[in-house]
């Protein structure tokens, strides 16, 4: 029952979220200082009266501001997201044709900063203030502090162009032919297509923007694992474990972890913004054609449906991860569900 | 007896502080000082690029173009053969007060919306902890790039737009601290005495939120100066030829062969932000009892 109504409560908190967000979206787009059209419309089209007439229909701009967010609101729900000026096609069919490939890509972020990230953490907290400890602090700070951009770029630098152990930008080789996109996914349709040739290729495309943008989040996963594993190390518990005279390994492996790792699947969760924001870049500088290149174009193009678009979505799927987040958290711990 | 265990008492709990104190302590010095030194060097670098670089960061040299770096050119010349080293450092001047600058007026306003929230509570609470929320659900660069978009590329744009992504986690933090400080018995006395919301803010619960809120701020002209440099990466923020340094990243790719030209400013902002950080870090240590005694 107070799990029932924790999660009611989250579910609310999520839909007032997901009202807030497409606000700020309509807000930012009403900074524009110039004719309120040219947020949906390209500029040939904007000097068509006649389209410019069912425009100012579809979007409500000949009412008041609140109806017009009421339009706004509206359309957005029913998915209609405006027109891109570059693709000329809706926003929302471009969003899901490259969405797949952002989530490829942040999913093998995330594998590679979780898999070296928690032994990292782990190992600093059994060795605290020893020399795995110190170079575990370096190793986060140096990836706090560089630009993903430039990691990037660095990376294409010395791993491809000098020492070609990982293929050049984009997805695929040029001379492959992208799969049937069944799922979008390059690794799952080339299986279902049965194309070794393309999954390998696909694999190997993927390892070096994955390993880039996971270095990126690797150092907030390993000082969270290292943080909650040494608060958990001092508990009454394992000293318990300690007494009765087990094994550092059993105790830090089977009782300490287990409730460590709690706090790391919330920040798993929490860091999917900065996944984001570090896939906008990493996919510019590899070529990756997902949603952040998509919105990193359209900014240049001054493309407002389709920035906006892509602003609205990722908001959107924060709200969701974090409401997946919260409720495995009410599941596992309890204690969280008392507010 | 009890003339027995009380000299235990008094020198086991010394005896242990001083071994637990010492390293932490001694490791919270360094981080201020690398820091501090880092911040430091770039700051005067800054104050002087004028009379420190070689060259002036605009000066054109077409017969040197992408050169590799020498003794005259220490860190190469771009694709026009302006000297990569006279613009970095020409570069600090837009970087570090810009980020400075930003963080500094999303503090205060954040802090002020938390202030107000936590200490007002009820309805206005609810509603201002929401607006913070939405605004936290988007990826910062991804608001960023959509308001500059909004407002037309240009550094001035980008910093706004970087203030109105940056403020809502001051905001949370300051309310936290509010709301821990203000159950005090000293605040409710003040309360009680009749004296004004605004001057217990001001005089009992301020001072108390300062110190987080400048360890976040510190930690946060790093994550500005970082994302400055990704706008103008992009290209919506600094404008060519300004020597930015995100915007000479930007000139430096897809020209592997030229390595030079995206490797030296990016290694400017690493270290400038490594300093900013290390910084924090410190100040956190130093600033924060309860970590001290850990």
């Amino acid at each position: 029952m107070r799990l029932l109504r924790y999660l009611g409560r989250r579910l609310a908190l999520a839909v007032v979220s997901l009202f807030g967000i497409v606000l700020v979206a309509f807000l930012v787009a009403h900074m524009v200082p110039a004719d309120p059209l040219a947020i949906v419309l390209s500029d040939q089209a904007t000097k068509d009266p006649s389209i410019r007439a069912a425009y100012v229909k579809r979007w409500g701009l000949d009412r008041s501001l609140p109806e017009q967010f009421g339009h706004y609101l509206l359309n957005v729900l029913r998915g209609d997201l405006g027109e891109s000026f570059t693709t000329r096609r809706p926003v929302l069919r471009d969003l899901a044709q490259h969405l797949p490939a952002t989530i490829e890509l942040s999913l093998a972020a995330l594998a590679f900063s979780v898999v070296i990230g928690v032994p990292l953490g782990i190992f600093a907290a059994v060795r605290h203030n020893r020399v795995p400890d110190h170079a575990a602090r370096v190793i986060s700070l140096v990836g706090a502090a560089s630009p993903i951009f430039w990691t990037g770029l660095l990376a294409l630098y010395l791993f491809y162009y000098r020492l070609n152990w990982f293929p050049g930008p984009g997805r695929l080789e040029p001379y492959l032919q992208y799969p049937l996109p069944v799922t979008g996914f390059i690794l799952l349709d080339s299986l279902l297509a049965g194309n070794a040739e393309t999954f390998r290729s696909g694999l190997r495309h993927l390892l070096l923007p994955g390993m880039v943008l996971g270095w990126f989040i690797m150092g907030i996963i390993a000082r969270t694992t290292r943080a909650a594993l040494l608060e958990i190390l001092s508990a009454d518990y394992v000293r318990t474990a300690r007494s009765k005279g087990l094994g550092e390994r059993t105790v830090v492996g089977s009782h300490a972890l287990r409730n460590a790792l709690i706090p790391v699947v919330t920040v798993t969760g929490l860091a999917f913004a900065s996944v984001m924001s570090g896939a906008v870049l990493t996919e510019t500088v590899f070529a990756w054609p997902g949603i952040g290149r998509y919105a990193v174009t359209a900014s240049t193009h001054l493309d407002y449906p389709a920035i906006l678009g892509v602003t609205i979505l990722t908001a959107v799927i924060y709200v969701i991860v974090n409401l997946v987040v919260d409720t495995l958290y009410g599941v596992l711990d309890p204690r969280i569900r008392v507010e | 007896m009890a003339g027995g265990a009380h000299p235990i008492a008094e020198t086991a709990p010394v005896g242990v502080s001083v071994a637990v104190l010492q390293p932490r302590r001694r490791r919270a010095n360094q981080a201020l000082i690398i820091g501090a030194f880092i911040v430091g060097t770039w700051s005067v670098v800054a104050l002087a690029a004028p009379l420190l670089a070689p060259r002036t960061p605009l000066a054109l040299d077409v017969m040197k173009r992408l050169e590799p770096p020498s003794s005259t050119h220490p860190m190469g010349t771009d694709e026009v053969g302006r000297d990569i080293l006279s613009r970095i450092f020409h570069g600090a001047r837009i970087t570090i007060p810009t980020a400075v600058g930003v963080i500094l007026v999303a503090s205060v306003s954040g802090c002020a919306v938390g202030a107000v929230a936590g200490y007002a509570g009820g309805r206005l609470d609810e509603v201002l902890m929401r607006v913070v929320d939405v605004v936290l659900a988007f990826p910062p660069i991804l608001l960023a790039m959509a308001i500059t978009a909004a407002l037309g590329p240009g550094l001035r744009h980008a910093m706004l737009a970087i203030v109105l992504v940056s403020w809502p986690e001051f905001s949370r933090l300051m309310r936290g601290q509010v709301l821990s400080v203000k159950h005090n018995d000293y605040v409710i006395a003040a309360q009680a005495l009749g004296v004004p919301a605004r001057r217990v803010l001001w005089a009992h619960v301020l001072p108390n939120a300062f110190p987080p809120v400048l360890v976040k701020a510190t930690l946060d002209i790093g994550n500005a100066i970082i994302l400055t440099a990704a706008l103008s990466f992009i290209g919506l923020g600094a404008i060519p030829p300004e020597p930015e340094w995100g915007a000479m990243i930007a000139a430096g790719q897809a020209k592997f062969e030229y390595w030079w030209v995206a490797t030296f400013p990016g290694l400017a902002i690493l270290s400038v932000v490594l300093g900013f950080n290390f910084l924090g870090d410190g100040l956190q240590d130093l600033l924060n009892p309860r970590l001290r005694r850990d």
